[in-house]
């Protein structure tokens, strides 16, 4: 008998009692639906972690003086020279597309009102380019954004102008040392908004302010501290980085995961914490699809000793039950992404709020969570589900195949 | 009786339906067991990892402390408090360890180079029984026991004062007499915590250091945190203090103190139970799949009952008991596996640096090892919820096979 | 003078400054200019008793202050024991601290230049502040004759557009007979009061009409103060070279 006609018999055997087909398929499909669920959602937060803290300011791709990450002086800039050649190399790059690409310098200065002090760490950006690069435009709690071409204004968080005891409008002196010079520099600006990124250490620190006027107050004429990139997708982000930190070698060219090491590492554990879950969770799925398809099969102990007799040699009858395996793990592949993913894509269009379980803002590793969860599945991801739950489905398979195979007992046919 | 006896036979009528139904009970059992205690440990991690750090269970602070750590606000005001107030607490309401801190912010500077430190005076013995945040030393040794000038620094703070261990830091600070506080420390060790922002300004050294420093006597504190044996009841415990603690001294829970790390840990809970939820929907319905199939295949026998004029109720009752038996059988098989497994799990634990590997920042930050933690009520109702799944698996085709006619049931091709 | 560039002066040695600034105030500036020539010396030596008082605790020092023009100053502290030989330096915009009991000099660096100076109410940043009150601020009278039996100016100081400075406003009431200050007050952009200084005890220290004693007290903090008695002063002497350097300091 080929394995044509075996195949046939495989599949008339499943409609034969449809019931039963579709009870073993539906435990399968709600298993796979259940894993892209949970993969959904571990996977879709950590995406958005990644995301915020690109968009909070790291940028998939950093440009900087070498040791700058780690000393930060203000005298370790790009010059202008550098700058220009960073801007050049990136516009030829054909791998990966620069969607915007911010100049930052940065400074710890001290903020004073009339009323108090506060120590700030001071950006100085390009607003056209910074708010598509970064996401503070949208975290602004009272007053503006800065626009293009403002002067002499500057963005507070929300917790360096209570202890300025300030308002919008009013004056705030920044006193920083200035690049290049012993001297203290102090410079007036006017607070045209309050900055509220939900994260204490940040609301407390952070004061943005227009790129010109911060050069000019550190005496950083044309130069940057920083180049950030936002590029189209992540993904090439590491090779990129690796390109540009051997094209230049006298500056420091990283990528997210490299300017972020805590970030990689939470990401590290909680996939762990996943990891464990989802192992749960498989084996858990195993063992009921294991139990269906040993009771499909009990159910046929007639029907295999019925092909005995009319001749069906073991090995026949195995990989009969074999390919019956197979078109369950299709069909349930099938069903399990029928229920699986649709409800992905509603949770990756609408997203699941958190507030349902929970209230109040929250953070892990000095990233924001966003308080809903969009689902993310990669294709790999996806694949990989898939091949585990048809090679789970095969393997298990085994048992009641091999089962099938043995049942020559022809007295059972004597049983009406 | 009758029903009951009616239902045992049956069940080994078929010895492998009967098993394969019991291994379905039971492994949904064990698992869900197992996820809802991994998930408790889970928290219990993420809360000891959250207050292990520095936080404490249990603070005791002037009213006024919190929220701006004024100087001043010392337990007890400015008369400050007696030891025996908080030497004595260990031992009662659970408290298992006592931890007296004095803050300060000090100018640290090396000559060349200075910084800003967030400087906190810790009793070294006493504060490793209460938190980890010492054992955080990259490099050097720890503080000794008695006072004796040295100083742990964080690893950022270090980099920019660009101090190594055994090297002279000086610290300059705004003393409690309005004198200008100097000392001379050298540098035992290097601090990291695995959060920048605090290593970048965190310096620990004697609290009877600092306390000379800041010019303050040796009753004047501004902490003190207690640990205690079950975190969860770290309310009711301060409130038990409360009662009994001197005027101008306020004990609050971890909860109260760390609001985002109770959300934090409410929301994990709450998601955490949802996702069960859904797993537990996934293990009942494949229970109902494997008990369907079982009664289905017996649509014939029943038919066969049925004809011999046992009245429908009868044949309901006796499916339902025979199911009853089963599930019942099945909870006791998979209590006995939980029985076995709960013990390992809880004490051992589960070590998650085999799928994480080396994990850096979980020196300090996180224990990967999770110990389950197992409730009464993470046991009972995943069991009585199977049950009721059992019984509803069994009453759908009962139900049909009982009131089908017998002879069409007679006709239904199946085993017996 | 120069007692001030020191504390005073902060404020108030202030008047020198270019006359570009011209325009409407051609009157005010001109006799705040004078009010400067008057208090001001090319250097000044003296001694100071400054009491700070707060709600916690209240303390006494003894100073001795050196001033060169408005970049250079040394303070020292003299009394009380425990303290004796703490000084501070100022050389233009940088300021260091020397402390005798680790013997150590160390800058005050920028994040601590809105910390307070001694324990007192000026904080580092009054100290060094070159006195730019006629660069940063456009000036005129608001007030002329006579309040509370005296005749007196009354000026208001208004920022200008870019310049650096915190307030709002500043006023201060002078006498137009000597053109001795009687107060200056300061407040923020909304009008609130901040802080009030003000001027007591004139009388003739080397060679010169002062005002001995001065008071500064924040508004917000009822019954606070620092105050500052001249003991001693002398002007326009020869400061032995190298008393404004760092070794001199630790002297």
């Amino acid at each position: 008998m080929t394995v044509g006609i075996l195949t046939t018999i495989a599949w008339r055997n499943l409609w034969r009692n449809t019931r039963r087909t579709l009870l073993t398929s539906l435990t399968v499909a709600l298993g796979l639906a259940l894993l892209l669920f949970f993969l959904g959602l571990g996977d879709g937060s950590h995406q958005q972690m990644i995301e915020s803290a690109v968009e909070m300011g790291s940028g998939h791709l950093l440009v900087q003086a070498k040791g700058y990450s780690k000393q930060g002086g203000v005298d370790q800039t790009l010059q202008p020279s550098q700058i220009e050649a960073v801007r050049n190399w990136l516009s030829e790059q054909t791998r990966a597309k620069v969607l915007h690409l911010a100049p930052r310098v940065f400074a710890s200065a001290l903020a004073s009102s009339a009323s108090g002090a506060s120590g700030v760490q001071l950006i100085g950006v390009d607003p056209a380019a910074e708010s598509g690069a970064s996401r503070f435009d949208e975290r602004v709690a009272q007053g503006e954004y800065l626009a293009p071409g403002d002067r002499g204004v500057i963005l507070l968080g929300q917790g360096v102008a209570r202890k300025l005891e300030i308002e919008l409008g009013e004056r705030v002196v920044l006193m920083a040392q200035g690049g290049g010079s012993p001297e203290i520099q102090s410079r007036l600006f006017r607070v045209k908004g309050i900055i509220l990124t939900g994260q204490d250490e940040f609301d407390q620190i952070l004061a943005i302010a227009p790129l010109a006027d911060c050069q000019e107050f550190l005496l950083l004429d044309g130069q940057l501290h920083q180049l950030a990139a936002l590029l189209e997708s992540e993904a090439p982000s590491r090779a990129l980085a690796a390109a540009g930190a051997e094209k230049f070698p006298d500056l420091e060219v990283m990528n997210w995961e490299q300017a972020l090491p805590e970030l990689v590492e939470f990401i590290r554990i909680d996939d762990g914490g996943n990891y464990v879950f989802h192992v749960f969770l498989f084996l858990l799925i195993s063992f009921m699809v294991l139990n269906t398809l040993l009771m499909s099969v009990l159910e046929r102990r007639r029907e295999f000793s019925l092909m005995d007799a009319l001749g069906l040699q073991p090995a026949q009858r195995f990989l009969m039950v074999m390919l019956e395996a197979f078109f369950i793990a299709v069909i349930s592949i099938a069903g399990g992404f029928l229920i699986g993913y649709p409800l992905h894509m509603l949770i990756a269009v609408y997203g699941l709020p958190l507030d349902w379980f929970s209230s109040g803002g929250m953070s892990a590793a000095g990233v924001a969570l966003d308080p809903v969860i969009y689902s993310y599945l990669s294709w790999r991801r996806l694949g990989e589900s898939v091949l585990w739950i048809f090679g789970m489905v095969l393997l298990l398979a085994l048992l009641p195949a091999r089962r099938a195979a043995r049942q020559g007992d022809v007295k059972i046919l004597g049983r009406v | 009786m009758l029903v009951l006896r009616l239902g045992w036979r049956n069940l080994w009528r078929y010895p492998r339906r009967s098993v394969i139904n019991v291994s379905a009970v039971a492994t949904a059992f064990v698992f869900l067991v197992l996820l809802l205690g991994f998930a408790e440990g889970l928290t219990d991690q993420m809360l000891e990892n959250g207050t292990s750090l520095l936080l404490g269970h249990v603070q005791l602070h002037h009213p006024a402390y919190l929220p701006d750590r004024g100087l001043f606000d010392t337990l007890g005001g400015d008369q400050g408090v007696s030891p025996a107030v908080w030497r004595d607490l260990p031992g009662r309401d659970g408290i298992q360890a006592a931890s007296p801190r004095v803050y300060g912010f000090a100018l640290l500077s090396t000559g060349e180079h200075s910084a800003g430190g967030q400087l906190i005076g810790v009793d070294p013995l006493l504060e490793k029984e209460v938190s980890r945040f010492l054992d955080g030393i990259s490099s050097g040794r720890a503080l000794s026991a008695q006072p004796e000038g040295r100083i742990l620094v964080g690893e950022g703070l270090a980099r920019d004062l660009q101090a190594g261990i055994g090297d002279e830091v000086a610290a300059v600070t705004q003393a409690s007499d309005g004198s200008l506080g100097s000392a001379l420390y050298r540098v035992a060790g290097i601090l990291r915590t695995g959060l920048p922002h605090v290593d970048r300004s965190l310096a620990i050294l004697h609290v009877a250091d600092l306390q000379e420093l800041l010019a303050f006597p040796a009753d004047r504190l501004h902490e003190v945190a207690l640990r205690i044996g079950d975190p969860m009841l770290a309310d009711a415990v301060a409130r038990e203090l409360n009662r009994s603690l001197p005027s101008e001294v306020e004990a609050r829970g971890w909860g109260d103190l760390a609001p985002q790390l109770r959300d934090y840990l409410a929301l994990f809970d709450s998601f955490y139970g949802f996702v069960i939820g859904f797993v537990a929907l996934f293990a009942a319905l494949g229970l109902l799949n494997t008990m369907m199939m079982a009664v289905f295949e017996r649509t014939r026998e029943i038919g066969m009952v049925s004809s011999l004029g046992m009245s429908p109720d009868r044949i309901l009752l006796a499916i339902l008991m025979e199911s009853l038996l089963l599930a019942l059988l099945g909870l006791v098989v998979g209590g006995l596996i939980i029985a076995v497994l709960a013990r390992p799990l809880s004490v051992q634990g589960l070590d998650l640096s085999r799928w994480m590997g080396e994990l850096s920042m979980l020196d300090t930050r996180m224990d990967p090892v999770i110990h389950f933690r197992w409730l009464w009520g993470n046991l009972w109702k995943p069991a009585l919820g199977l049950l009721l799944a059992g019984l509803l698996a069994a009453a759908i085709p009962a139900l049909r096979a009982a009131r089908m006619d017998p002879v069409k049931a007679l006709g239904t091709p199946g085993e017996f | 003078m120069h007692y001030s560039k020191l504390i005073l002066l902060f404020i108030f040695g202030i008047f020198q400054g270019s006359p570009d600034s011209a325009a409407p105030g051609v009157d005010a500036k001109e006799i705040m200019d004078r009010v400067d020539r008057l208090l001001r010396g090319d250097s000044s030596h003296g001694t100071v008793e400054m009491t700070v008082v707060n709600r916690r605790w209240s303390r006494s020092l003894a100073l001795e202050i050196w001033s060169e023009g408005t970049e250079k100053a040394l303070i020292r502290i003299l009394r009380p024991k425990k303290e004796e030989g703490t000084a501070t330096l100022k050389v233009g915009s940088n300021m260091w601290n020397y402390l005798p009991k680790i013997d150590r000099t160390i800058r005050v660096p920028t994040s601590m230049m809105m910390g307070s100076w001694m324990g007192s109410h000026f904080t580092n940043d009054d100290l060094v502040k070159e006195s730019r009150l006629i660069t940063d601020y456009d000036i005129s009278i608001s007030f002329q004759g006579e309040r509370d039996g005296l005749p007196v100016y009354e000026f208001l100081l208004l920022p200008k557009p870019e310049a650096p400075v915190v307030w709002g406003k500043i006023t201060f009431r002078v006498r137009s007979d000597n053109l001795m200050p009687i107060w200056s007050r300061y407040f923020d952009e909304s009008g609130e009061l901040k802080r009030t200084l003000t001027f007591h005890d004139f009388q003739e220290m080397g060679g010169r009409l002062i005002p001995a004693r001065m008071r500064l007290e924040p508004a917000d903090e009822e019954g606070e103060y620092t105050e500052m008695i001249y003991e001693k002063l002398e002007f326009d002497l020869a400061i032995p070279r190298g008393t404004f350097s760092l070794s001199s300091l630790r002297r």
